[in-house]
Formats: C-alpha cells, sequence, structure tokens
C-alpha cells in the first residue's frame, strides 16, 4: 500500500497537475479478501486476517480509512453474527489496545521497506505503461486481457500450493489436527439460511408494490426509458423512481432492455506453460481422451456459475484445468439463471455439468438446475457442484442426485478432474479407472 | 441400401420429423450423432444425413462468418442474431474453436457473447471444436449445418482462422462473410494473395474506431475483384457490434446476396456442389487418395455426383459400400 499511496501521489501531480499534496493523499476504504482462508483448520484463517490487517494499517502514510475484515469462517459458510463480532473485533483490539496510532510512520527510513517498495512501483509502472499502450483500461478490460491476467496469476497460486513451492499451514503442511471444538458443534460453525426468509422476503415486497401507485411507478420507468435511449442523464428519472418505490429489478430490467447485458470476458483463454509430462498430468490426460473414444467424440464439459454470487475463480479455474486436461469445456461466465444452464447444457450435448456456487444457495439452485436439466430429458447427465458448501449439505445434494461434491479443502485439481472422468464413466455404464495415483 | 437404425441409436426417419418442428431435444440428438465416432453412431449418422439432404430444400439461409482471431466474428454474430430475432426469424448457430493440438482440449467461449434471454428458445448454439482442423471446419460441420437448417431460418457457421477455413466455411454456405478488424494490413494483404474471390460479403469491424475503420474498408473495397455483368461483386459493410452501426444493413447484405442466389437459381446448384466436394473429401479421408482413384477420382466423382438427380450427400453410403467392397471384395460389409 505503500507503493500505491506513493504512485497514486506521483500519478496525480504527473499526470493531472494536482499541486497540493493534500488532495494527492490516495483515501481509501478496504476489504481485507478471503481468497487465502482456508476450510483445513480454519482457526488458523484468524492470524491471517490480523496480518493482512496489518498489512493496510501499519504504515501511517498508507493507512487504510475504513476496514471490514472477513470472517474467521467464511471457507465453510456464511458467517454468523458472532463470527462478523469477532472480525471486528480485530479491529478493535488493533485501534484501542495498541498504540499504534499515536505514532508517525514506522517505515521511514527502513532500507529494507524502501527497496520493496520501489520495486512494487516499477513493476505497477511497467503494466500501467502495458494497459496504456492498449488503448486504456477500457479496451484492456474488454480484450479480456485484465481477466485473463487475474485468472493466470490464480492459476500459477493454485499450482505453486499443489506443488508444494507455497506453503498453506492446515492445507498442504502441518495437515495433522486435533478436533476443532469450533467447527464440532452440531449446528455447525456458520449461519443457516432460514429457507422461510425468502419466502418472507418475497411476501414484504409484494406488500411494498401493492402500495405504490402503478401511474407513478409506470410514468417513472417511462420516463428513465426515455432518458436511457436519448444521451440524457438517467440520475434524475433514477431519483424519480427511486421515490416512486420502483424496484431495483424493475429499473435494471428497463435498462437492460435498451442497453443489452453486459457479459464480461472470462479470461480463461490463457495459453498455460507445458512443464514437461507429469506424471499424475499425463494420467489424467490419457484418461479423457480413452473416455472420450469409448463414448464416441472427446468429453465436454459445461462449466456453470448459477446466481448472484461473482465468485468466479473456483469455475475460471476448473475451465481451464478441464481444458489442459483434454476436456472441450463450455464456460459461459457468471450470473446463469437454472434455464440458461439447462438449455446450455442441451444444446451443448455435454457429458458433464459443473457448477459453482458460493452464495450459500446451492440448494436452491442446484435443485432448479437438476429440475430444469430433466425438463428437457437430460436426467442421465451427471451434475458434480463445488463451492463453499458445508458438510451438512452434501448428504441431501447427493440425494437429489449430484454426482459428487467439492468444497475449498479440495485443492487437488489434478484428482477432482479425474474423478470427473470417472462421474462421466460411471454415468455410461464404463469401468472406473480409480484415484490418480 | 438400407437406411435403417442400427439397434441402440435414433431411427433417423422419426429424427428428422422431430427436427423439422424444431424439436430442441432431438436437434441435440442429432448433433451429437453426427458427432460420434462409434461405428453404430457412423450408421445412425449416414441415415440421418441422406435424409436431410433429401429434404425439399429448405428455405434456411446458411451464412458463414470467419475472421482471423479477436476480429469481432463472435460479437458480430451476437449483433446480428438480435437482429434476425426482431424480425421474428429462428436462428441456428455452430460456433466453432480450435483445439490444443497437444491435448485435444478446448476453450468454447462463443455463446457467452450471444447469451439470450431466459427461455428463448427460437436460438439454439452448438459450440464445436476444431479436433486437430487447425483453424478449420471439422469434417461433421457440414452434416450439423443440415440439421439446423431443417430447423431454423438462418444457420450460422462461424470459425476462426483466415485462409483454409474461408475456404472450408464457404463451402457448406450460401452466403460467406470474412470479418476484417481495422488497421490489419496483414491480413488484407493475405486476402489479397489469392482468397478475396472466396468471401460473398466483407465486413470491416469495430466502426467505432472511425478513419481507421473507414481506411481498411476502402483498402478492402480497393481489393475486390471486378465482375462481369449479372455476377454477384463483394461489398463491404462497417460494422460495429458495440454501437449496432452497420448491422442492420449487414443482415440485409446476406439478405441480398440470397435473394440474387434464389434469383438464379443458385441455392439448390451451390448446395449440390458443396455436398458432392464433401462426400468426395469424406471418401478421401476414410481410403485414401488410392481409393478415390479406384472409384474414379477426386473429380469425377464430384462430377457423376452432379450429374445425377439426387442430392450426393444420399449416395455417400453407397460409394462408401461400394470403395469397402474394391478392398475387401465382399459387397456390404461394414467395418
Amino acid at each position: 500500500m505503500r507503493a500505491f499511496t506513493r504512485l497514486w501521489d506521483r500519478i496525480c501531480l504527473e499526470r493531472y497537475g494536482v499541486e497540493d499534496p493534500k488532495l494527492r493523499r490516495f483515501r481509501y476504504g478496504v476489504q481485507v479478501n478471503s481468497l487465502g482462508l482456508t476450510e483445513a483448520q480454519p482457526e488458523n484463517n484468524v492470524q491471517r486476517i490480523v496480518l493482512e490487517t496489518l498489512g493496510v494499517t501499519l504504515s501511517r502514510d498508507a493507512r487504510a480509512r475504513a476496514i471490514q475484515l472477513p470472517a474467521w469462517n467464511e471457507a465453510l459458510g456464511l458467517p454468523r453474527p458472532w463470527d462478523q463480532q469477532w472480525a471486528l473485533r480485530i479491529q478493535q483490539v488493533i485501534a484501542f489496545e495498541t498504540d499504534l496510532l499515536e505514532y508517525g510512520d514506522l517505515f521511514d527510513g527502513s532500507p529494507v521497506v524502501a527497496a520493496k517498495t520501489d520495486d512494487l512501483m516499477r513493476g505497477a509502472r511497467a503494466e500501467l505503461e502495458r494497459v496504456e499502450q492498449m488503448g486504456g483500461m477500457v479496451l484492456a478490460v474488454e480484450s479480456g486481457y485484465v481477466k485473463r491476467e487475474l485468472v493466470r496469476s490464480h492459476m500459477e497460486r493454485l499450482r505453486a500450493i499443489e506443488r508444494g513451492d507455497i506453503t498453506i499451514v492446515g492445507l498442504n503442511r502441518f495437515q495433522e489436527t486435533a478436533e476443532s471444538p469450533l467447527t464440532a458443534h452440531a449446528e455447525g460453525a456458520f449461519l443457516k439460511v432460514d429457507h422461510l426468509a425468502e419466502r418472507e422476503q418475497i411476501e414484504r415486497l409484494g406488500a411494498f408494490r401493492a402500495r405504490r401507485s402503478p401511474g407513478e411507478v409506470a410514468g417513472a420507468l417511462r420516463t428513465l426509458a426515455d432518458a436511457a435511449r436519448s444521451a440524457d442523464n438517467i440520475m434524475p428519472a433514477s431519483i424519480r423512481c427511486a421515490h416512486a418505490g420502483v424496484t431495483t429489478g424493475e429499473w435494471g430490467d428497463t435498462l437492460r432492455g435498451i442497453f443489452g447485458e453486459y457479459r464480461a470476458p472470462t479470461g480463461i483463454d490463457i495459453s498455460t506453460r507445458v512443464d514437461g509430462a507429469r506424471d499424475r498430468e499425463q494420467m489424467l490426460v490419457e484418461r479423457v481422451r480413452k473416455t472420450g473414444a469409448e463414448v464416441g467424440r472427446p468429453l465436454k464439459m459445461l462449466v456453470g456459475k448459477p446466481g448472484l454470487d461473482g465468485h468466479s475463480n473456483g469455475a475460471e479455474q476448473i475451465a481451464v484445468k478441464a481444458r489442459d486436461a483434454g476436456f472441450e469445456v463450455v464456460y459461459d461466465g457468471i450470473r446463469l439463471t437454472p434455464r440458461q444452464i439447462a438449455a446450455a447444457a442441451l444444446e451443448e450435448g455435454v457429458h458433464v455439468v459443473g457448477l459453482s456456487v458460493l452464495s450459500g444457495s446451492h440448494m436452491d439452485l442446484v435443485r432448479e438446475i437438476l429440475e430444469e436439466m430433466r425438463a428437457r430429458g437430460l436426467g442421465a447427465t451427471p451434475v458434480v457442484v463445488g463451492g463453499i458448501i458445508p458438510a451438512e449439505d452434501v448428504g441431501p445434494l447427493r440425494a437429489m442426485g449430484v454426482s459428487a461434491v467439492y468444497t475449498p479443502k479440495d485443492a487437488d485439481l489434478n484428482r477432482i478432474l479425474g474423478e470427473i472422468v470417472d462421474v462421466v464413466r460411471s454415468s455410461r455404464g464404463l469401468s472406473s479407472f480409480g484415484t490418480l495415483a | 441400401m438400407s437406411l435403417a437404425a442400427p439397434a441402440g441409436w435414433p431411427d433417423p426417419a422419426t429424427l428428422v420429423e422431430a427436427i423439422r418442428s424444431r424439436d430442441r431435444s432431438a436437434i441435440a440428438e442429432a448433433l451429437n450423432v453426427l458427432d460420434d465416432r462409434r461405428p453404430g453412431a457412423r450408421a445412425c449418422a449416414a441415415g440421418l444425413t441422406a435424409r436431410l439432404a433429401a429434404l425439399p430444400a429448405p428455405g434456411a439461409h446458411v451464412i458463414g462468418i470467419t475472421g482471423p482471431p479477436g476480429s469481432g466474428k463472435s460479437s458480430l454474430a451476437a449483433a446480428l442474431l438480435g437482429v434476425w430475432r426482431e424480425a421474428g426469424r429462428t436462428v441456428g448457430v455452430l460456433a466453432i474453436d480450435p483445439s490444443s493440438p497437444r491435448t485435444g482440449g478446448a476453450l468454447l467461449g462463443d455463446r457467452l457473447r450471444m447469451l439470450r434471454p431466459d427461455g428463448d428458445e427460437a436460438v439454439f448454439i452448438r459450440s464445436l471444436a476444431s479436433r486437430g482442423e487447425l483453424g478449420g471446419l471439422s469434417p461433421e460441420a457440414g452434416p450439423m449445418s443440415l440439421v439446423m437448417a431443417a430447423a431454423f431460418d438462418v444457420v450460422v457457421v462461424e470459425t476462426v482462422g483466415i485462409g483454409q477455413s474461408e475456404t472450408d466455411v464457404s463451402e457448406l454456405a450460401d452466403t460467406t462473410c470474412c470479418v476484417v478488424q481495422p488497421a490489419s494490413g496483414d491480413t488484407v494483404q493475405f486476402l489479397k494473395s489469392g482468397i478475396m474471390e472466396v468471401p460473398d460479403l466483407f465486413a470491416v469491424s469495430k466502426a467505432d474506431l472511425g478513419a481507421l475503420a473507414e481506411r481498411t474498408a476502402r483498402e478492402l473495397q480497393g481489393s475486390i475483384p471486378g465482375r462481369p455483368e449479372g455476377e454477384w461483386t463483394a461489398g463491404v459493410t462497417l460494422v460495429s457490434a458495440r454501437s449496432g452501426a452497420g448491422v442492420a444493413e449487414l443482415a440485409r447484405a446476406f439478405g441480398s446476396h440470397r435473394a440474387w442466389l434464389d434469383a438464379g437459381g443458385k441455392v439448390g446448384e451451390r448446395r449440390r456442389r458443396h455436398q458432392a466436394r464433401w462426400v468426395s473429401r469424406r471418401l478421401r479421408e476414410e481410403f485414401g487418395s488410392q481409393g478415390v482413384e479406384r472409384l474414379g477420382g477426386a473429380e469425377g466423382l464430384v462430377a457423376e455426383l452432379l450429374r445425377e438427380h439426387g442430392p450426393p450427400l444420399t449416395r455417400h453410403e453407397e460409394l462408401r459400400r461400394r470403395a469397402l467392397s474394391l478392398y475387401a471384395g465382399s459387397e456390404g460389409e461394414h467395418p
């Protein structure tokens, strides 16, 4: 963050000519990311969260203005109020039980920190230069460059974890553990979504809509549509919509009807390094090829991301890995409806559907997709599910017809893909290959 | 010659009827069968292809869209899809992406851009991997386009690449459009070196880039060879999938080309020629050039197929058997 803050300061001065140093100060809020949190030995996530928090608080010159910390159990399920309180208390302990806030910048004058900062700035400048040469950030996003780099960097991290080049305590080292009292509780260690909550919310929405004046709502939406079709600012029309009680759904549908829907590049069209024929990978490729020959054509998989959560890392990594293993992979990006996914499974003639859900609504979404697939005569096409799936939901998902369930503790992509090949084989009456040695 | 399906495979006649009524499961199943290499599937596919080829010339317009990677083909196809759907036309799409030569794996990402509103059953998109035909078409694309043509008003075959693949896609389409992106002088040079005659239409994408796009369009326009009176001359349309500019115009240009073909009674002729070449190619894949020689040579075969009245595809299975008997000495033996 020191590098970021310095870079921001320079760019504001050099490119935009902001003279007042106070106006060049980078003021940021941060949501410490939960990417590094593990499902294995989840209590260790607390240390990880504290360390990441120090990263955005220790240096006064680069300190965050607002912080939101993840909860220790986010790789298990949705955090409960108590888990969120724990995350909040971490900040409060740092703020009120230490004297951190009483001093100037602790890192000033440290040659180690200065060298690291310079190094990061050089890297960032080179990247900015690249984006500039592509015609700016908008074009870099649209061309898929930005997303591809994200997917690539995440993939490299995962493969380094797989190889053991990066140590993740509890996941690929020091896996042995005593039973945790935090997760041993019968009622689980995360928030249970009350299934009545959805119905109650829908009833509340219905009641709210019934109270509105239909004439005002229709008028406000018309004004919004007119503004969107012309070059007008849509903000005044949107404010009128809010006063009329237009819902965000109605507002969004109106704009979607005019502008269409943006489908972001998925970034999975990256080339991957061939680092020799490592045995397990070679064996996996061979199994995919052999199974394809036995079923008459190369194995084809649909990777589906239903619902509203945008956490696409898992889906992307599975899609890239499956491609590298020899699958023909169809991936349509995030936020698809169960009907869109079932329709794609039919149109594409896939051998297996892999779904990724991290929003907690896996039970409903998976049930709907299976129903939509059966309605299209795809009852025999196997479905596997990955995501933040609590252990107790695995049984009910399997009972619904799901062939396999994967959670963040399943970090070995070769194993997952090997199992998916066997899922396809058993759905076609072929004998299983068994565990990838 | 029997066209009955072997046990365990769908009956081609029933399947064709269901395809014509736009039964989505039947369309999917037919495409799966055509893609399937197992002997039973091949026999079923042969029956299916023959029946589809024998259908009264479907009114469907089969369109090939090709061009180099990154030229904006799938965005353009998606924009055209919108125009056709607004006009109430049904659309089938075959989107072809390259396979990895190393593992055979492929990422099929074109449908992402063509995502339709929930439940638009008048559109059907099948993605295909090129499977070793680098940048080109898989041999099954031809028969698959027949399935689509039996069910939909417009059939789009979208394929990446430049050079061989233009010629390939033009061998199954009524109308072929080559998409070129602005400031791609190399592409234009390449086109000029011999395949400028192949596409029926050119589209310069990303017209929102302004002068750059216009310059490329002028350059292309200047390289299109002149044609005698009454012949079709390829035009250049500037299009922007982002703003929608030029998309309706391009859709009309497709319509004009088809109307020109129709007026001269050329659609049937074009399709027969495509089919004859496909049969000859397939026989060569299966029996080698020597085998084709023994059947009368590639040119002789095409000429023979075109001389006869029926659709050339319906003769494929018979010619295969003839070739097999030449080798095995026993008529009708199945591999």
